[in-house]
Formats: structure tokens, C-alpha cells, sequence
């Protein structure tokens, strides 16, 4: 019956046992990896702290080559940190999700089935690369006195005059409600075809943004050529995978399409003009949000922006394409600037909590008794602690700082996920693969490692993006009490010293907390559906 | 049969007992004893049936004798190579050893292993699980769950293990291709077949299988036992089968165990023990498989009262409140029926589960027309004789004499002198005495006060060590 070809494999019964000798442990490759980065991040902070300090690490880099605008970088305790968390969620978040392809692209699916996921996963991937590169991109948001109190770019449209930000959100808002409306007067058809032409659409935009992000930020931080440029190639980029996405898929693209295409563009049309119209009349108009600069007068305008008629007020230009701030900030780095720092908040904090919550609920949860009693009681007694209490006496002895704040929320927010983990694994120590590789005769720590982490990870996961938009708020709420670093143009920063400008330079503070809200809305959307999407006792 | 085969596990007096704890320095107040001194021998190649109601210990025999839960007390003896001890002591153990607080131990004995040898010796022994969904980690692919023994044990060459894992994937009646797939995406069949490889994987001596097919439909269940018994006889294994169904029993096994409340009551061969069942309990577990023959259906043997709860069993014989055949003391002459309802009135007045008000809810609730007339004490003594499907008047003027004292002092809320009445009449020597575990047969062995046997298998079972 056994054939040749079953002969040569290796059976159960040919392993000599007696000969077997364990090579001993070693780590992945993955751990190998990332043990390597933060070798080199290590090192690079120990040359910051022991040779170049007091002096910046990165300190007028490129001068002596004859750069016009050198490269001059402190890396501070924050920065230190945010690579390191940077480091972590790449090899232990991004590169387990590479590995296991299928299982992620089966969640992706699932998640997606979930439209406001769906939008949620996308604001919180390019949050993400906001975060990262914006603030390289859109430079620093510095001072600009006589650029100060300028609105965002507006044009004169038959419906009146429309600034660029109104327009930004009120197009998104009429291309949710278009959608909306075709769904509801069951025009599936069109929705369907006019999706694939949107996938095109939507793969164009990603290759731009992502192709834009990378060149610019490379062109930028070493001035090598403008932003013009790097719009060129990353559009080249975009169209070209776009195009590419559409001959492989195998989709058709035909008169259908075109029908499809048309009739969702104008139904847009319709409800844009609706809603331009809603703008004019309730938010110009009656909240007096004006997209010319009114009381907070501009001490000087580019003659071809001055508003005719309206005194010492102007328009907004393109220099400052969603205005500036009191002191001529630009928006645009102050909302990278913020998201920097919100994503540092969520990052570094995560990366505080989740190690703190898994160790601590797993190892309460496996060995239980008098150890669980312990860890649970002293959890229950951090909890009682309000981590903006300790932040606030903190401050006063290690002064203001993000960094402050990150260890502090970090330190104090993990207790609930360490509960929720805990139980996870009580539930799965009595489980019978746990008995079953106990009788294989795996150790405890083996058990811990390859059978109740990877099952617990889900829970950590969840609970973690749940908690994110917490730490955000907090950050913001610090940065409201005035107790926050206020030299850091943080979100919560920009919107508490700008308030007082409403309604005439209404922009600036509008501007950061619409984005705030959307990046916390974001975060605890996608919360929700990765518990649906993860949680184990659902899919049973 | 067994003479000429060599043992392979000699389990002896193994005792469980789970601690109740109480406040916060974990007092003992009482102790669950799931286990409570079982022997057995497990024979090279035979498979060893261990029976019994749910609840009565069985499982909890199968993880203790693997060392998956520490025993409390008792030897398991293990007759093949004994693995070597790599451990270095750790300064507490060699300070244990040198105060002589250490039980002095026999080297082969499981119980008295160190973490090397047991990790060494888990090799020999694999254990199948009766849960096949919960017995498979979620997040491993079927194949690494397969392979996982052989990289635990020191197969480090990852392609060699996945050989060996498709290899026997393939040999269990599934496809080499399963390895990348996940454990929800097979049947229950499928994955206790998976179970099946995992256990087989690094070639060990004995299988211990934890009801592997109650949670199967019945035509998957015969699939699979077929191929347990086939892959049985192809690698020599020997296994201990726990199962609650007589039927898969008398299909698989060779040998029967039959357990009740954490004590083994009877040892036999599977034809041996249902041609010819000593046991009063192997008896009604006997009669409670189903037939498929319409006409013989309701003449099993019922048993009466309660499963006592393993924190506080019964004396002498455990099965002495449920058994229909407990012995009579010499003075009464009762039929069997009527003095097993006895001894059940007698064992609920004496846990005071009847009283007074009880016996008139009871007495009221037999009446249809309730609204005329009051309950008459009268009707209260029948309720609650018939309650206990005591007839009005026993067999035995003695019998009846106490049953008609206790019944009253029971109405009068006297439960005290009802139960002092009761149990001088009604007294069995199951209860005073504990049955010893008598040789009734060549291979036959049970412990009932109504066995006459002609040897104890306490010096059986030290014959069979000493050869």
C-alpha cells in the first residue's frame, strides 16, 4: 500500500528519540530584527546623551556642504520614545499582520463589511502617516506676524463666496449624503458600477498620498527639489497603479460604467449645491462664520487679496490654504504638528499599557491564588488614582512636558485592560489545548507564550484602541486646564489658545477641533468593530 | 490473558482530593475527594475501559495518574524505561531531602519524578481529550498543533516536523494538504481524528483517551473508534478509555474498570463483565444501555436517591444509598424494595430533607379537591409514605413499627428521634463496612459485601509489581 514516494518522508515512527538534541532556543527572526533597531536607536540616544549633549544630535547638518536651510533636529526625551513605540508597532504589530497575510486580509474583509470601520480604518491609516511625515512635510508651525489672523483660500463661486476648509467638509458631508440618497432610492446598480470606478479612484488617490508622503518628506528635509515635483512623480505613481489595479482586477470598464459614473457625479452636483447653499445661510450668514477675516483684522494684506469694501479685512491666498493662525501660524503644520503629538500620546501610551495590562493580567489570570489576589488588589487600588492627579503633581517637580504626560497616562491606564485580559486568560487556562499541551509536555512559560498570548492578543488589541481616544481627549483637556507644555502646538493647545477669536477668526480653532473629533470618533469606531471583528466568542 | 503480558502502568491507592477553601488565609474546611484511592494495571498492547457515572472521578484518575494535576496520594508505577533526571536540585529540594521530609519514593514511580524526567516521560504518554473543539488552540494551524509534541520535545528541523505531521495527517484519514488549515474549519470527526495524530506524533507507549467519541454523533463515533483500535494494533499501543457509554466499551476495550464516586467497585474483561457482572452498580449500569428491541424496554434496574456528593461520601460502601441489593440486617425480613424505600425515608430524615410542613405541602397536593376539609394527620402520614413509595403497612411488624414512630415524629417536627429510630431498625452492613476488592474470577475482581471471593487484590496487584 505504501507507495516509494511514502517511504522517503519522514514518519513518526523513524524519529530516533534517543539521538534528538535540542540546538537550544534562539530568537526569530522577527525578534532578531527588532532587537537590531533598537540596538541602533539605543545607541544613537547613548551618542545624544554622552557625547553631543549639550549640543542638538541633528545640529545645522548639511551647512557645511552649502544647504541654505540646514537640518537642525533636538531629539528629545519624547522623540527617544516615539521611535522606540515606533520600532514596536511596526515588528509586533505591522510585521505579525505581514506574516499571517490571510488571517489579516480575512479580518480586513470583515472589517470593511462595516462602512463606518471602513472610514474610520482610513482616517486612522492616514492619521497614522499624518502623524509621521506631516510635520517633515508641512514644515514647523512658526510665527509669521504679518501674516497673522488670515482665513483659509476662498473663491467667489455663483453661490456666493466658499472657503476651502468649508468646502473640504462640506463635500464630504454631501458625498456621504449622495451616497446615502442613491442607496435609499434603490439605485444599486449604479452605486455598484460606479464603485469600481471608484476603487480606480480610490487606489490613485493612495498611490499619490502615499508615493507624495514619502518623496516629499525626502525632498523636503534635504531641499532637494519642491513640492511640484514630487506632486508630478506621485501622481504619475497614483494614476499608473490606479490603471494597473484596473486591467488585473479583470473589471469591465464601459459604457455602463460611464452611465453610472455621470449619474452619481451629478447627483453630487445637486446636494453640493444644496449644501453650499445650507453654508451660505447658516453658518456665514447666521453663526457669522465669514470667510473673510472680519474683526480679527489682518494688518496686512497681499493687494490682490484684500476684500473690496471690508476696511483693512481680506480673503485668504494660497500661501496659507487653511489660513493662519493669531500669530501667523499656518494651519496646516499646526494640525501635523497636532497630530504628531496626538499620535504620540497614542502610540507611546499604548506602548506603555499594552505590556503592562498583558504581563500583568496573564500572569494574575495563569497562576492565580494569592498572586492574582495581589496584582488585582493593587490594580484595583491604581484605578483609584486619576492619572491627571499625579500628572498634575508631577508637573511640579519635572515641569511641563509631553513626555511627562505620555508615561504618566501610561502608567495609569492599563489597569482596565490588565482586568479584561485576566479574565480572557482564566477562561482560556482551563481550556483543553491548555491541558493537551501541558500533556505534550510544554512548560509554563511555553503555554504562556505560544498558546494563551496569541489568544489573549485580541483582547489587548481591542481594549487598547478603545482607550486611545481617551488618552487623546486627556491631552486635550490638559492642554484646556493651561497645564499642559504650552510651547508644544498641540491640538488641544491650538483650539484653547485660539477660542477666544470666535467668530471672526473662526478658523482657527474650528479647524483643530473638527480634526480632533474626527481622529477620536475615528479611533472608537474602529474600537467597536475590531471587538466585533476580533473577539473570539463571537465567531464560535 | 494478562499473565503473559507485561504491564506497562501499575496504578495503586492513587488519591485526589480538592482542598475547600475558606477566607482569605484559604482555611481548609472540607475536601472534595474525586479520587480516593483507585488501583488498576494497565497492560502493554490492551485497552483498559474506565467506566462510570459522570461526576464519579474518572477524568480526574486520568489527569492525576499523568502528573497533569498533582495526586495527593498513592504510586503510578511506570514499568518501561525510566527517562533520566538532567535536574540539579534546587537548594530548597536538597534541603528537603537532607530533613528526610521527602516520601521516600520508587525510582519508577510517576508521582515521584522530577520536572526532567516528567517532561521525558510525557513522551510515552499522550492524552485525547473528549472536547475536540477545546482541545485545538484557535490560533494555530491544525498541522503546528500536530507538530507542536515534536518541537517540544527537541525536533528543531521545521521541515522534518512538517513531514512527519503530513505524514500522519495523511495516515489518520485526512489530507497532508489540512496542515494550513485552522481547527474551525473541520467537523468534530475531523479534528478528533487530528487529536488522534497529535497523540500518536512522538510515538508514545500508552494513550490515555478522555471520552474521545461522546461528543460525535454516533455513526462518526464508530469511525473513529475503528480507527483508534486500528491504529492500536499497528504501533503496539496499550490506552486507558474513559467513557461514561457502555456500548463504546464493550466495542474498544479489553479490560473493564468500573468506577463509582472515586473508588474502582469492579475489574473484569469486557465479555466477562457483561456476561457475568458482580457489582450491584456495574449491574444497573449493565441494565441502563438502551436496546434497540422494543419489547425489552423498562426492565432495567433503577436506582433510587441521590449520586452523593464526593466531599462527603458515604461510609462503607459508597453505593450503599443508591444500591437495590444492600443487605438486610438478620432480624428483618422485608422484601428488597420495601427496604431499600426504608433506608432511602431513613437517609432524607436523616440530611433533614422532609419536615412537617412538607409533608402537609405534599399531603395537599395530593389532594384533587382541595378546598373541602381540612388535611388531616392522616393524610399527612400517607403522603409522605407514599412520597417514599412506602406501602401503608410493611411487610415486617418490626419494619412497620418503626416506619409508623418515625413518620409521626416526623409530622411533630421530631426529625432527631426519627432518624434515631429509623437507623436502629434499618441498618445495613454496607453502611458499617467497607467492601475489599475480592477475586471472584481469574481476571474478575469486585468489592460488594455480596461477592464471596477468595483473595484480596491488594496482594494481586504487589504479585504482578514483584515480577
Amino acid at each position: 500500500m505504501a507507495t516509494s514516494d511514502a517511504d522517503e518522508r519522514a514518519r513518526f515512527e523513524q524519529v530516533d528519540w534517543d539521538a534528538v538534541e535540542p540546538s537550544g532556543g534562539g530568537f526569530g527572526r522577527r525578534s532578531a530584527l527588532f532587537l537590531a533597531s533598537l540596538a541602533v536607536v539605543l545607541a544613537a540616544f547613548w551618542y545624544d546623551f554622552a557625547v553631543a549633549s549639550p549640543d542638538p544630535l541633528f545640529y545645522n547638518v548639511g551647512l557645511a556642504e552649502g544647504l541654505e536651510a540646514p537640518f537642525t533636529w533636538d531629539v528629545r526625551g519624547i522623540d527617544w520614545l516615539f521611535s522606540v513605540s515606533l520600532l514596536v508597532f511596526v515588528f509586533y504589530v505591522l510585521y505579525p499582520m505581514y506574516e499571517n497575510l490571510d488571517r489579516t486580509k480575512a479580518y480586513f474583509a470583515e472589517l470593511t463589511n462595516n462602512r463606518p470601520a471602513t472610514f474610520a480604518l482610513g482616517y486612522v491609516t492616514l492619521f497614522f502617516f499624518g502623524g509621521v511625515f506631516g510635520p517633515l512635510l508641512a514644515g514647523q508651525p512658526s510665527p509669521d506676524i504679518p501674516a497673522t489672523s488670515r482665513p483659509p483660500v476662498s473663491a467667489a463661486t455663483p453661490l456666493g463666496r466658499v472657503d476651502l476648509f468649508s468646502l473640504l467638509v462640506v463635500g464630504s458631508l454631501c458625498a456621504l449624503a449622495t451616497w446615502g440618497l442613491l442607496d435609499r432610492l434603490d439605485r444599486e446598480r449604479e452605486l455598484g458600477s460606479f464603485g469600481d470606478v471608484a476603487r480606480v479612484l480610490l487606489r490613485v488617490g493612495l498611490g499619490f498620498l502615499a508615493t507624495f508622503t514619502l518623496v516629499g518628506t525626502v525632498f523636503n528635509v534635504f531641499s532637494l527639489s519642491s513640492f511640484r515635483t514630487a506632486a508630478g512623480i506621485a501622481a504619475v505613481v497614483g494614476v499608473a497603479w490606479g490603471l494597473r489595479w484596473a486591467v488585473l482586477s479583470g473589471r469591465s470598464f464601459g459604457f455602463e460604467q460611464l452611465r453610472a459614473t455621470a449619474l452619481v457625479l451629478a447627483a453630487f452636483g445637486l446636494v453640493l449645491v444644496v449644501g453650499i447653499e445650507l453654508l451660505q445661510v447658516v453658518v456665514y450668514d447666521l453663526l457669522q462664520f465669514d470667510p473673510i477675516a472680519g474683526g480679527a483684522s489682518s494688518t496686512s494684506c497681499p493687494a490682490y487679496a484684500e476684500a473690496p469694501g471690508r476696511g483693512t479685512t481680506c480673503y485668504g491666498t494660497w500661501d496659507y490654504p487653511l489660513g493662519t493662525a493669531r500669530y501667523g501660524q499656518g494651519l496646516i503644520p499646526l494640525v501635523f504638528t497636532g497630530m504628531r503629538v496626538s499620535l504620540q500620546v497614542a502610540l507611546i501610551c499604548s506602548m506603555l499599557i499594552v505590556p503592562l495590562a498583558t504581563f500583568v493580567g496573564t500572569v494574575a489570570g495563569y497562576v492565580g491564588g494569592v498572586v492574582d489576589d495581589l496584582l488585582m488588589s493593587y490594580t484595583d487600588i491604581q484605578q483609584t488614582v486619576p492619572a491627571i492627579i499625579v500628572y498634575m503633581i508631577t508637573i511640579h517637580v519635572y515641569g511641563r512636558s509631553l513626555f511627562v504626560l505620555v508615561v504618566v497616562f501610561g502608567l495609569f491606564s492599563w489597569a482596565g485592560a490588565a482586568r479584561l485580559v485576566r479574565s480572557e486568560v482564566i477562561q482560556r487556562r482551563e481550556e483543553d489545548f491548555v491541558t493537551a499541551a501541558r500533556s505534550a509536555g510544554a512548560g509554563h512559560w511555553r503555554i504562556m507564550g505560544r498558546h494563551i498570548l496569541p489568544n489573549v492578543s485580541n483582547t489587548v488589541l481591542t481594549s487598547v484602541t478603545r482607550q486611545i481616544p481617551n488618552l487623546i481627549l486627556a491631552e486635550a483637556a490638559i492642554a484646556f486646564l493651561a497645564l499642559n507644555n504650552i510651547m508644544l502646538p498641540s491640538w488641544g493647545e491650538t483650539i484653547s489658545s485660539q477660542l477666544k477669536y470666535i467668530p471672526d477668526g473662526w478658523w482657527m480653532s474650528t479647524i483643530p477641533v473638527i480634526v480632533l473629533s474626527v481622529t477620536v470618533l475615528s479611533f472608537s469606531v474602529l474600537g467597536d468593530a475590531l471587538r466585533d471583528v476580533l473577539d473570539p466568542r463571537s465567531d464560535s | 490473558m494478562s499473565d503473559d503480558r507485561e504491564p506497562v502502568l501499575s496504578v495503586r491507592g492513587l488519591k485526589k482530593h480538592y482542598p475547600v477553601t475558606k477566607g482569605i488565609l484559604r482555611r481548609e474546611v472540607g475536601r472534595v475527594k474525586a479520587v480516593d484511592g483507585i488501583d488498576f494495571t494497565l497492560y502493554e498492547g490492551e485497552t483498559l475501559g474506565l467506566v462510570g457515572e459522570s461526576g464519579c472521578g474518572k477524568s480526574t484518575a486520568a489527569t492525576s495518574l499523568l502528573r497533569l494535576e498533582e495526586p495527593t496520594d498513592g504510586e503510578v508505577i511506570y514499568h518501561g524505561e525510566v527517562p533520566e533526571d538532567t535536574n540539579r536540585k534546587t537548594p530548597m529540594e536538597k534541603l528537603r531531602a537532607i530533613r528526610g521530609e521527602e516520601e521516600a519514593r520508587e525510582p519508577n514511580d510517576i508521582v515521584g519524578f522530577s520536572r526532567s524526567q516528567l517532561k521525558r516521560f510525557r513522551r510515552k504518554a499522550q492524552m485525547i481529550f473528549q472536547n475536540p473543539t477545546g482541545s485545538f488552540d484557535p490560533r494555530m494551524s491544525v498541522g503546528e498543533s500536530v507538530a507542536e509534541p515534536l518541537l517540544i520535545h527537541g525536533l528543531d528541523d521545521t521541515a522534518e516536523r512538517r513531514e512527519i505531521a503530513e505524514d500522519l495527517l495523511d495516515r489518520v484519514g485526512l489530507d497532508a494538504d489540512d496542515y494550513d488549515r485552522y481547527p474551525h474549519e473541520f467537523s468534530g470527526g475531523q479534528k478528533q481524528r487530528v487529536a488522534l495524530a497529535r497523540a500518536l506524533v512522538v510515538n508514545p507507549e500508552f494513550v490515555v483517551a478522555d471520552e474521545p467519541v461522546s461528543a460525535l454523533d454516533v455513526s462518526i463515533q464508530s469511525e473513529i473508534l475503528s480507527l483508534m483500535r486500528d491504529l492500536q494494533d499497528r504501533f503496539g499501543l496499550s490506552m486507558l478509555f474513559i467513557s461514561h457509554d457502555m456500548g463504546v466499551i464493550r466495542e474498544i476495550c479489553d479490560r473493564v474498570a468500573v468506577m463509582y464516586l472515586g473508588e474502582i467497585v469492579e475489574v473484569a474483561p469486557t465479555e466477562e463483565l457483561f456476561r457475568n457482572p458482580q457489582h450491584p452498580y456495574t449491574q444497573a449500569l449493565l441494565a441502563s444501555i438502551p436496546t434497540p428491541d422494543p419489547r425489552q424496554r423498562g426492565l432495567g434496574i433503577e436506582l433510587t436517591g441521590d449520586v452523593p456528593s464526593p466531599d462527603n461520601p458515604p461510609s462503607g460502601c459508597r453505593f450503599h444509598t443508591r444500591c437495590p441489593k444492600v443487605i438486610q440486617p438478620d432480624d428483618l425480613d422485608l422484601p428488597q424494595e420495601q427496604f431499600r424505600r426504608a433506608l432511602d425515608f431513613r437517609h432524607q430524615v436523616e440530611g433533614g430533607d422532609v419536615d412537617a410542613d412538607g409533608a402537609a405541602e405534599l399531603a395537599r397536593a395530593r389532594r384533587s379537591d382541595a378546598a373541602t376539609g381540612d388535611i388531616t394527620r392522616d393524610d399527612r402520614r400517607r403522603a409522605l409514605r407514599a412520597e417514599f413509595d412506602l406501602p401503608d403497612e410493611l411487610d415486617d411488624p418490626t419494619a412497620e413499627e418503626s416506619v409508623a414512630a418515625a413518620v409521626d415524629s416526623v409530622l411533630d417536627d421530631d426529625l432527631e428521634s426519627a432518624a434515631d429510630r429509623l437507623s436502629d431498625t434499618f441498618s445495613t452492613v454496607c453502611e458499617r463496612e467497607k467492601p475489599a476488592l475480592e477475586r471472584t474470577d481469574e481476571d474478575h475482581v469486585a468489592a460488594c459485601h455480596l461477592v464471596d471471593g477468595t483473595e484480596t487484590v491488594e496482594t494481586a496487584t504487589s504479585e504482578v509489581a514483584d515480577d
